[in-house]
């Protein structure tokens, strides 16, 4: 159980049976979904002390934030948060925004319906091993190389 | 042409050369690996490298401009050194105004023809169907533009521009023109040199290129003609139908910013007028042409309803003279029998012409809206896929831990769930089934008496639920619209209503239109429980639902906007016209098709 880092799970259509949300309350010991982006944002920016891994949706309802805006403003504050896109836009985002999403350096994007909640899961564990490896670099052999983008289409 | 290019420069009376060198193969290989990784602390960008400026000492004699191109992946044969010459033809403005003049020399030992060429533009004069040349005047500060009036094109003049003054030629070819033009430069480096507008700045070519654009009708090329399609269709011209020149200066249009460093291209709004002002240039064009085309038609259509008249003057003549000369009778009827033949087949000639005037119009609405049903299809897709995943995902869950009793209650809350996306899923796909046979071919529709009749159809439901239905359409309005649709959109706000209404007093459910300038205008309410205020910007998303125990699978709404969006409409939650509950939608249609 990973005691360090915190999760945020931000999708307007979470419910209590999400299996990616078991699948991370079983390996990490604080696991929040938020349905509003805006709060999750929030959450994140008020807490920069911690480490986070963020795992957005992209589509939101209009009177919330987009996924990309909080990508932006993410990365507006630090290049370092992994965010792990989780969505069913996967194939039409990447075709329109492709460099945009590499400029900002997503760790990995997930086709909603291509791919299963434990590949995203997994995703997760290894973006945690790879935050945990930043403060002590010593006792991890993974490398930012062994860590490439990710596509289910 | 290759991967590395060297460029020498020299002003005469300068005894040093100067040379910049990119090498285009150290940015291939770094924008592959960029695709791969997603940290980029380590790589650079491929624009990040830096390109190679040095000088070198020369003769002060010397002067002018190489480029010289290396690392060529494919040996050049004469076609490609003649799309080169045409690229190269359209660099300087056929209008020619350089402020530092410079001639293009192709030398080549291979070719004959290129042993030592210099580059030219080619005159197209000749061929064009319609010309203007719209200049600007600095004394009174007027810049010209085109305008249809009754079957003529002309210049006025009008105020200054915010983007400065320009130079525009604008050469158009109709289909006989361009025939024209492709059999003379057939297998020449010139065939396809109609290929729209361009801009020169100081005399020398910017860069177009496609830009991101959601709006349908804004959806050109730059600087602004559709590119897509439609060229000869709709009286709608594209740029295979055109060669546009168009002049900017520095001095004058400085807030037009260059296109070639794409990097740093900012589109203002000197820039988007600039656009428009092409487009709106064009836009004259397609008037006149349709004019033209529509005067056409019509004086087709008279001349045969004159001929069916003169026959028929005809067969009275022959009557007159077979009664003068009863002799010749035998002969006179095969000139009767053969004249009403004639009349017979004018009559279904105007007839074929009607109908086919008329099918022509139903293809181009339906042509012209079908963009929205491929945002219809990518919708649909969507709401499918985003079951799929709920769907797969739970399975999976079931498949790799059941029956893991710490999840016991989760597991029957999986099982549930998917059962509800389920029945989700299979409504969407119904309801593409439905539009797929669906009658959606626009026709017109008398919306009262449709309106009326859904309301009919429902009459039994509403005298079940204790509903009084109203409905006040003002005015018989027809609008050229898919019925179905329509008809949709009616059914699904009245199954919304019927569940809002549920356990309510006095249950009114109203449905009142009227027309609006160029729209028709449908309030829609019902006094039921209403909408929360924190759930009204969800309320038309698909799969949204506050009654999911009741059977809502929270396509509704959803189908009922997504219907209306197909019809060019909107469809907006109004102040509740039963306050303090209630709901009231609005929705408007517009009469016209768009243009």
């Amino acid at each position: 159980m990973n005691h360090n880092i915190e999760i945020i799970v931000a999708d307007d259509n979470l419910t209590d049976d999400d299996p990616l949300m078991i699948f991370l309350q079983e390996e990490f010991s604080e696991v929040h979904p938020f349905t509003k982006s805006a709060e999750a944002w929030q959450f994140v920016s008020q807490n920069l002390t911690k480490k986070f891994i963020i795992v957005p949706d992209l589509q939101f309802p209009k009177n919330d934030m987009k996924g990309k805006e909080v990508l932006e403003e993410i990365r507006k504050i630090s290049k370092t948060i992994p965010v792990i896109i989780r969505t069913a836009y996967a194939d039409q985002e990447r075709r329109r925004d492709h460099i945009n999403y590499i400029d900002k350096q997503v760790s990995a994007f997930f086709d909603r319906a291509g791919s299963d909640y434990d590949e995203v899961g997994e995703k997760v564990k290894e973006a945690a091993a790879l935050l945990d490896a930043q403060v002590d670099w010593g006792n991890s052999d993974l490398s930012v190389s062994d860590f490439q983008i990710q596509s289910r289409i | 042409m290759g991967s590395k290019l060297l460029l020498r420069t020299k002003k005469t009376d300068r005894n040093i050369r100067n040379i910049l060198e990119i090498d285009w193969t150290e940015y291939e290989n770094i924008s592959t690996e960029q695709l791969k990784l997603f940290d980029r602390n380590e790589t650079k960008y491929f624009t990040d490298i830096p390109n190679k400026l040095w000088a070198e000492k020369s003769e002060k004699n010397e002067k002018g401009t190489e480029l010289i191109i290396s690392s060529v992946r494919e040996i050049w044969t004469e076609y490609d050194i003649d799309r080169l010459y045409k690229e190269l033809s359209k660099l300087i403005s056929p209008l020619n105004n350089l402020a530092y003049p410079f001639n293009i020399v192709i030398r080549s030992n291979e070719y004959e023809s290129y042993k030592e060429r210099i580059v030219t533009s080619i005159s197209i004069q000749e061929f064009v169907s319609q010309e203007f040349s719209l200049e600007y005047d600095l004394n009174s500060q007027t810049q010209e533009i085109i305008k249809h009036d009754k079957g003529k094109l002309i210049t006025v003049s009008r105020e200054k521009p915010s983007f400065g003054f320009i130079k525009f030629r604008l050469y158009y070819f109709d289909q006989y023109a361009k025939g024209k033009f492709k059999k003379t430069y057939k297998g020449t480096r010139f065939e396809d040199f109609i290929d729209g507008i361009k801009v020169y700045r100081n005399g020398v070519i910017t860069t177009p290129f496609a830009e991101q654009e959601a709006a349908r009708d804004k959806k050109r090329d730059i600087p602004g003609i559709d590119k897509r399609r439609y060229s000869g269709f709709f009286e709608k011209v594209s740029s295979r139908d055109l060669v546009g020149i168009i002049e900017i200066t520095k001095d004058l249009n400085p807030k037009i910013i260059d296109a070639t460093a794409r990097q740093d291209f900012v589109i203002n709004n000197e820039y988007n007028d600039f656009k428009e002002f092409i487009i709106a240039q064009i836009h004259e064009l397609e008037k006149y042409l349709k004019y033209r085309k529509d005067v056409k038609q019509e004086k087709a259509g008279q001349e045969l309803k004159t001929a069916t008249d003169e026959i028929e003057t005809f067969t009275e003549r022959i009557k007159e003279i077979e009664k003068k000369h009863p002799a010749v009778k035998d002969d006179l009827d095969i000139l009767k029998k053969e004249a009403r033949k004639i009349k017979i087949s004018l009559k279904k000639g105007i007839n074929a012409t009607e109908e086919l005037k008329k099918e022509f119009k139903r293809k181009e609405s339906l042509y012209l809206s079908m963009l929205s049903l491929q945002e219809f299809a990518g919708m649909l897709a969507h709401a499918v896929k985003t079951k799929i995943g709920q769907i797969k995902d739970r399975a999976k869950f079931l498949a790799d831990r059941f029956p893991d009793e710490r999840y016991i209650d989760k597991f029957k809350m999986m099982a549930k769930n998917i059962y509800h996306h389920m029945i989700g899923m299979n409504q969407a796909v119904e309801y593409a089934l439905s539009f797929s046979k669906a009658d959606t071919e626009p026709y017109e529709t008398d919306m009262k008496a449709v309106t009326e009749n859904v309301f009919e159809e429902n009459s039994f439901r509403f005298s079940q639920e204790n509903i009084r239905p109203v409905v006040e359409i003002r005015e018989s309005l027809i609008l050229v619209i898919a019925r179905k649709c329509f008809e949709d959109i009616l059914q699904q706000l009245i199954d919304n209503s019927i569940k809002a209404l549920k356990n309510r007093e006095n249950k009114i459910i109203k449905c009142t239109g009227a027309a609006d300038a160029d729209k028709l205008i449908i309030i829609f309410s019902d006094n039921g429980i209403g909408i929360k205020d924190e759930h009204k910007e969800k309320i038309f998303e698909i799969y949204f639902t506050t009654t999911a125990e009741e059977g809502g699978s929270g396509l509704g709404l959803w189908i009922a906007d997504s219907r209306i969006k197909q019809l060019n409409g909107e469809i907006i939650l109004a102040e509740s016209e039963f306050e303090p509950t209630g709901t009231t939608f609005q929705i408007s249609l517009p009469f016209k098709k768009e243009e």
